[in-house]
């Protein structure tokens, strides 16, 4: 599933860690995440969605 | 301060990729109930197969010890699970996964290699095989979602 997480975390100039942090994850996760390799649940989109103040289909594309 | 974290040391890294406070904090009471449920095992085992081991109640105080500590280790590691993020569960799952499918495929395949003439193991051996297979799969996931 590709998504903006990465781009949306450089607009902030947040690393990994510090967006880990504020989502309650590990850093591990942020990174699978933003390449692709893991789909986050949708609690953990939800959290994301809200932490950027977007919608979740404006930061997840389920098509690619 | 963000650009800083960018700059980590290769342990700070590496604690960092260990999960968050909380995941460490409980990876440590875990391995900490763990190392001492081995050595209680250990210690228990070699008491009662000793020249004089103890008798009666005793004994079975003895073989209950490391028993309780096990539930407790048990305890600890259900407690990491469910308080961990969920790739780390996912993590945790595919090693459990690929572990207990080693001990089963140790369990249900070796015998046969026994009676082909390998040397016969006790069925022990397959938490070792289950322990390696643990270790290897839980490398294995973390490889895959790194």
């Amino acid at each position: 599933m590709k998504n903006r997480l990465r781009v949306l975390r450089a607009e902030r100039q947040w690393s990994q860690g510090a967006l880990a942090e504020r989502l309650g994850v590990s850093r591990q996760t942020v990174n699978a995440i933003e390449t692709g390799k893991y789909a986050p649940s949708l609690p953990l989109a939800f959290t994301i969605a809200r932490l950027f103040g977007e919608r979740i289909e404006d930061i997840f594309d389920p098509e690619e | 301060m963000e650009e800083a974290s960018t700059r980590r040391s290769g342990w700070a890294c590496l604690r960092h990729q260990l999960g968050t406070e909380a995941d460490r904090r409980n990876q440590f009471r875990f391995l900490g109930w763990l190392a001492l449920w081995m050595v209680t095992f250990v210690a228990a085992a070699q008491w009662l197969r000793s020249d004089t081991p103890p008798a009666g109640p005793a004994a079975w105080a003895i073989a209950s010890g490391p028993m309780i500590l096990g539930v407790v280790t048990v305890i600890a590691y259900l407690h990491y699970l469910r308080q961990t993020d969920e790739l780390i569960r996912r993590i945790q799952l595919e090693g459990l996964a690929i572990g207990f499918a080693a001990a089963v495929l140790f369990l249900v395949g070796y015998p046969l290699f026994e009676d082909a003439g390998a040397p016969t193991v006790s069925l022990g051996d397959s938490v070792l095989v289950l322990a390696v297979g643990w270790s290897f799969g839980q490398l294995y996931a973390t490889w895959r979602y790194r």
